[in-house]
């Protein structure tokens, strides 16, 4: 694997991920069809899987997607954010990085 | 024929032979049993249920036999059994009909995956119902206890049936499980209500059982539509205060107290969304029972205007 | 006689004309053999589950939500399995309920399994052993006796299990342990191995060789609680592979050359028996080369026609709890050396009584 390649990530089996969101709520909750697990997320984690569900990312082109979000933070918190979100979804087996 | 058309002595001789089929809507059980209290404890806390013809289907075999052995004399030990698996460990005879109780619970719980189950209290008023989840210690059988007695109809204390196809809640309208303290706190809100002896020792500590409200008893096939979720919390000496809570969180919280939620999968994810979403969710603290009741009466009318 | 449960899955037809007492006693088996989701698949593929009444149709449908969930939290599991057991350059053969699921069989249909069992060359046992130990599963609290007895005396390693999952498995190096009687010839079982599609570095053994497991594990078994459904996991494979072709021609020289003449023929033998199983006529007559002596013959005969039916009341007849201990014994006497048989077998007893446990009442795992 080339070291300068970027991380990207994706949602393996998009098609068996379902969410329930209520409106004016800082939760979402996803429900996991591979691994038959249920979550309680962030809405901004929601977001972001959402985001991963249609396509692949790396935490550059997130960090993007998210710039309106993420307006209030310089760029090194804003990574981090980005980063430990991925981190907490790849923990949960949502979502993975296809480099390898 | 109705529990209390039956003699003691005929109800005896039918639990003896396994041939009392008890009508828990909408379960039917077949019920056998050679220890002597039984009887008693039925005909007085089942007074107002039916049974079935003994050549009907039951859905659970249940036992509750006297234990064999060595020390069984000094301290004369029960097991309950399921489809003639003994299942659990024996418990002192006294405990016998908690024992029945306990065993009954287990058996719809952990065979009736065509219902999403919930281990919460359900009781309803004005064809709306109130679910209240079962953290351990926050008083929700008191709560239920004291609400059946001021005009809520009991559908279960215990186990919340959820019918997924229509979106409606069912119980069986059983005893009330009552705990410790709560048993007179229970006979001092309601001096009518009818209990069996309480047996203390037990897991739980010292138990008895309440006789359901004979309307509750004679509405327990029809199901009521979640208007409610209400996260009960005891807390000794707070004022009561009924608290928003968010959608999502009593989602988790009710996911969590369903036995079977994990069986029914992305049916199960969708059912909890539906039962969440048509409710309105709240934490209620309190101290007092009569607070509560009033809060409960609250929410009620609060939704009819 | 045949136990209405048994006569129900050969012929779900046979349902449309049950009384409510009958499909009481059916239910009854049902739960006590582990074949009510069986019954339930059965009878939903054919179109007759519409036809059922009411109350015994929940409790099908009950069965049979519970045994798809499950086996989906196997396919996870053997996910899991496989991210924590890639790159070590070990082939990784599955075994049982996870090579039904795997791929795809139909014996897996109504079936539950919560378990994986997995077989691997004995040389890499402590890799993968230590593998697993990196990725979460632990060796369970065994003592000295019972680590000897895994390793040293038995075929695999103690059961592990996952630390978070909850989930077990158990680690094979060949399927029949290395202080039995009869020897298996293992290093020809891995010469057939059929790299399982889509999974890299995943197994399955090949048609005769699972088919031969299956009777192998059945009839060493000493615990029979399921007997009758794994009899009907043997049928099952009997008829789906039978229709390969080349497998009725392969399997008894495979069972010549495993040294799994014997379990065959009781498979054969008692599949035909109890349910009909439809096998040719050449391979019972050529099988019966793995024949035991008459008097075995016949005391197996009375055993096993107890032993492999529903552990309920209803499918007790005179003799069945000895049937059920002579078996549990065999099943030892072909495990183990002699003089450590009896130490073993009293051990085991002494260990049950005081370490058996009963679901608490009202335990939130009792499902």
């Amino acid at each position: 694997m080339d070291s300068n390649e970027p991380i990207t990530w994706r949602v393996k089996h998009p098609e068996k991920i379902l969410h329930q969101y209520w409106e004016g709520e800082d939760c979402v909750v996803v429900y996991d069809g591979t691994s038959g697990n249920t979550h309680l997320l962030s809405l901004f984690a929601g977001e972001v899987l959402g985001l991963l569900m249609s396509d692949s990312h790396t935490v550059d082109s997130l960090l993007l997607a998210f710039s309106n979000d993420l307006s209030g933070a310089d760029e090194s918190s804003a990574t981090g954010i980005i980063e430990n979100v991925l981190s907490e979804l790849r923990n949960i087996d949502l979502v993975c990085n296809i480099n390898r | 024929m109705k529990i209390s058309d039956y003699s003691e002595n005929e109800l005896v001789g039918l639990l003896k032979r396994g041939d009392l089929l008890l009508d828990l809507k909408p379960f039917v059980v077949r019920i056998c049993s050679d220890i002597a209290d039984m009887a008693h404890d039925i005909s007085l806390m089942y007074a107002d249920f039916y049974t079935r013809p003994v050549e009907s289907f039951s859905d659970f075999h249940v036992s509750v036999m006297r234990e064999s052995g060595v020390f069984n004399w000094i301290k004369p030990r029960a097991r309950f059994f399921f489809d003639g698996r003994p299942s659990f460990i024996p418990l002192p005879e006294s405990q016998a009909f908690a024992m029945l109780e306990w065993g009954l619970n287990w058996c719809v719980a952990a065979h009736s995956h065509h219902y999403l189950i919930i281990h919460a209290a359900v009781v309803e008023r004005g064809g709306r119902a109130a679910l209240l989840p079962g953290q351990p210690g926050a008083g929700k059988s008191t709560l239920c206890a004291g609400l059946i007695n001021r005009g809520w109809r009991l559908l279960s204390d215990e186990l919340a049936l959820f019918d997924m196809e229509n979106s409606l809640l069912f119980g069986m309208s059983r005893p009330v499980n009552l705990k410790n303290a709560s048993i007179n706190v229970i006979k001092q809100f309601a001096p009518e209500t009818v209990m069996t002896l309480p047996v203390s020792d037990t897991t739980k500590g010292t138990v008895a059982l309440m006789r359901p409200p004979r309307d509750s008893v004679q509405l327990a096939s029809c199901g009521a539509r979640p208007a409610w979720i209400v996260l009960p919390n005891y807390s000794a000496g707070s004022q009561p205060i009924m608290k928003e809570q968010g959608r999502a969180e009593t989602f988790m919280l009710i996911a969590e107290q369903a036995f079977n939620y994990d069986i029914h999968g992305a049916k199960g994810f969708m059912a909890v969304g539906d039962l969440v979403g048509r409710s309105q969710c709240h934490r209620l603290t309190y101290s007092h029972l009569d607070d509560a009741i009033l809060a409960f009466d609250e929410l009620h009318s609060g939704s009819e205007r | 006689m045949r136990d209405l449960i048994a006569t129900a899955l050969m012929d779900s037809s046979l349902l449309l004309g049950l009384s409510d007492k009958e499909w009481d006693l059916l239910i009854r088996q049902g739960r006590r053999a582990n074949l009510l989701a069986r019954l339930a698949y059965q009878v939903t593929e054919k179109g007759l589950i519409d036809q059922i009444p009411h109350q015994p149709r929940l409790h099908l449908v009950s069965a049979l939500r519970m045994v798809e969930r499950q086996n989906q939290a196997m396919r996870w599991e053997v996910q899991c399995l496989l991210r924590g057991l890639e790159n070590i350059g070990v082939e990784i053969v599955l075994l049982k309920g996870a090579a039904y699921v795997m791929a795809d069989l139909p014996t897996a249909n109504g079936r539950a399994f919560s378990d994986i069992d997995i077989l691997v060359p004995k040389h890499a046992i402590s890799l993968v052993e230590s593998q697993l130990m990196l990725n979460g599963w632990q060796g369970g609290h065994h003592d000295d006796y019972d680590q000897r007895y895994y390793r040293q005396w038995m075929h695999e390693i103690p059961p592990m299990r996952h630390v978070t999952r909850g989930t077990n498995i158990d680690v094979h190096h060949t399927i029949l342990p290395e202080s039995a009687r009869f020897k298996v010839n293992t290093p020809a079982l891995f010469e057939g191995i059929i790299p399982l599609p889509g999974y890299a570095g995943l197994y399955v053994l090949s048609p005769v060789d699972m088919l031969l497991h299956s009777a192998t594990h059945l009839f060493h078994e000493g615990e029979l609680e399921n007997g009758l459904r794994d009899l009907f996991d043997l049928d099952s494979l009997f008829r789906n592979f039978g229709q390969t072709s080349g497998f009725w021609h392969r399997l008894v020289p495979r069972a010549m050359e495993l040294g799994l003449i014997r379990p065959l023929h009781y498979a054969v033998r008692f599949c035909t028996m109890i349910l009909h199983t439809p096998i040719p006529e050449e391979v019972i007559n050529v099988v019966n080369a793995g024949k035991p002596p008459v008097w075995a013959s016949m005391v197996m005969d009375y055993c096993y026609a107890r032993a492999l039916r529903p552990t309920h009341e209803s499918c007790s007849v005179s003799g069945t709890s000895l049937a059920r201990f002579m078996l549990y014994v065999r099943s030892h006497w072909i495990r183990m050396p002699f003089h450590l048989l009896l130490f073993h077998l009293t051990r085991k007893a002494l260990r049950r009584s005081t370490t058996r446990s009963w679901d608490a009442p009202f335990a939130r795992d009792a499902t």
